[in-house]
């Protein structure tokens, strides 16, 4: 029944009281600690099971809301470092367990550069840090349609059934193709960009819908879907461990090497609002990036307790 | 949630700006009673406590995307839950206005025997004086005895001057020890007898 939590009487109370005041208020400080309400526990256990099925939804359209099922033993997952497979695969099995009567569903580790994953129907994904994958029951048989959450790089095996990848605001169509989307629902000011490597993919937004040829880009908005000319082989330096950008904010980029390397970047919104192109190829350590950052736009970084801050002068 | 570091409430709110279902979890654990004694202090109802949690936390999901993570997460979490019991209080109140308050009984003071004077009287005293305070100084105390949250984060929060609040705690030790020599004189005046 008691609340043994017990605080210390905060120093301003007993600014400017005697001693014996202060004593026999202590005392009552610490018989108050007596009565903390009780929490029923039943309540917190129903609630905790709504509110994580909620959270483990993936948002797509009410027709193809996919059935929801338990990963099967077969899923074949590749890691690109044989020593994270057991730890990815607890991440798997751990996430599996919170989407009770889940689907299968693939989730790359923080702190990898990705993790490969080899579909039913032969199409392979490269799955960015931090990002998850959802593969709807009936996957390769009734169709071919995947949910992604954050980044992936999707090299599509040709089939007559068409391949479909959802994100909150946009569907990318194809037959057989290469193709990255990034789509992390943190990033600030736009959400689905989709850059394509080869082959033809249609992209299509709430109100829009467009062609997106070899060697182009787009980012998605409700009502307007322009696809413009970039180079795939450069953007797509994150399947390298490299790190790639034509005007981005800053603050995307940090959420980047946030997952990347697992860390916690700090930056003031001055900063984070701030967009830049930059490129690196190969990136081991994460202050090396930072610092690339930094003194692109004559800012300093230091290291903090979990990862590194940015900081103006 | 006092005891929780601030780091850990940054790697929350950044889990949620993920989405990361796991962060989302670990924060319900994490938060769930300390919010819910809260959402008590303001509301004294248990059922109608559960309900705001439960809006907390769905909306807190809503809103992921739009936390900041240079603000204080848990400031914000305790924030929600003060909007949303406040206004749960006024639209409670505005339809029971001329119904009868059945959930504050009045306790009888003057009809304890004398072997219940024992450690189980004190506290249900204890919880009475409490409750006798004004509103808005039970509420300063309680978030200061039981949640530990500092005169500044109070301050805030019910939107005080940190003095104030300051003011609040003192009164409220003072009321209660006021009450305790009044309880112990016809104790040890029974006792004696």
């Amino acid at each position: 029944m008691i609340n043994h939590t017990t605080y210390h009487l905060p120093e301003e109370v007993l600014e400017g009281l005697d001693a014996a005041e202060r004593r026999s208020l202590a005392d009552v400080w610490t018989l108050c600690g007596e009565v903390a309400p009780v929490i029923p526990q039943s309540d917190k256990e129903a609630l905790r099971v709504l509110i994580l099925s909620q959270a483990v939804q993936p948002k797509v359209g009410v027709q193809d809301r996919p059935i929801l099922r338990p990963i099967r033993p077969t899923a074949r997952i590749h890691q690109f470092r044989m020593q994270m497979v057991s730890v990815a695969a607890a991440l798997v099995v751990g996430v599996s367990v919170l989407f009770s009567g889940g689907a299968q569903y693939h989730a790359a580790p923080h702190g990898e550069r990705s993790l490969e994953i080899t579909l039913d129907d032969g199409s392979v994904v490269q799955l960015a840090a931090g990002s998850r994958l959802s593969i709807p029951d009936g996957f390769g048989v009734d169709h071919r349609a995947v949910v992604l959450h954050g980044e992936a790089f999707f090299d599509v095996a040709k089939a007559s059934a068409p391949f479909t990848v959802r994100t909150p605001d946009s569907r990318t169509t194809v037959l057989g193709t290469s193709f990255n989307v990034r789509s992390w629902p943190g990033a600030l000011h736009t959400l689905t960009e989709v850059i394509v490597a080869s082959g033809r993919v249609a992209v299509e937004s709430t109100e829009a819908r467009t062609i997106v040829e070899p060697g182009q880009s787009v980012t998605v908005t409700k009502d307007t879907l322009l696809p413009v000319d970039t180079d795939p082989q450069s953007r797509l330096a994150w399947l390298e461990g490299g790190f790639s950008y034509e005007n981005e904010l800053i603050g995307n980029i940090l959420d980047d090497v946030e997952r990347r390397f697992d860390i916690r970047v700090k930056a003031p919104a001055s900063i984070r609002l701030r967009p830049i192109t930059i490129h690196r190829n190969q990136v081991d350590q994460a202050s090396e990036f930072l610092g690339d950052i930094a003194a692109t736009v004559s800012v300093r970084y230091r290291p903090t307790a979990i990862g590194f801050e940015l900081y103006l002068d | 949630m006092r005891s929780i570091p601030d780091e850990q409430f940054l790697r929350w709110s950044h889990g949620l700006l993920r989405s990361d279902a796991t962060s989302y979890a670990e924060l319900f654990d994490a938060s769930y009673d300390a919010l819910h004694r809260y959402a008590l202090y303001i509301m004294h109802d248990d059922a109608a406590a559960s309900d705001i949690l439960q809006d907390v936390y769905l909306k807190l999901w809503q809103v992921r995307e739009t936390i900041d993570p240079e603000r204080s997460l848990r400031a914000l979490m305790y924030q929600m839950v003060r909007n949303y019991a406040l206004n749960h209080e006024r639209q409670r109140k505005r339809h029971a206005a001329e119904a009868i308050e059945a959930d504050h009984p009045s306790v009888g003071f003057d009809s304890v025997n004398d072997d219940e004077l024992d450690a189980a009287v004190l506290k249900e005293r204890l919880q009475i004086w409490i409750d006798e305070m004004p509103e808005r100084r039970r509420e300063a105390f309680m978030l200061s005895r039981f949640e530990g949250l500092s005169h500044d984060e109070i301050a805030s929060l019910m939107d005080l001057a940190p003095k104030t609040v300051n003011n609040h705690i003192v009164l409220a030790l003072q009321h209660i020890r006021k009450k305790l020599d009044a309880f112990r004189d016809t104790e040890s005046y029974r006792s004696n007898s």
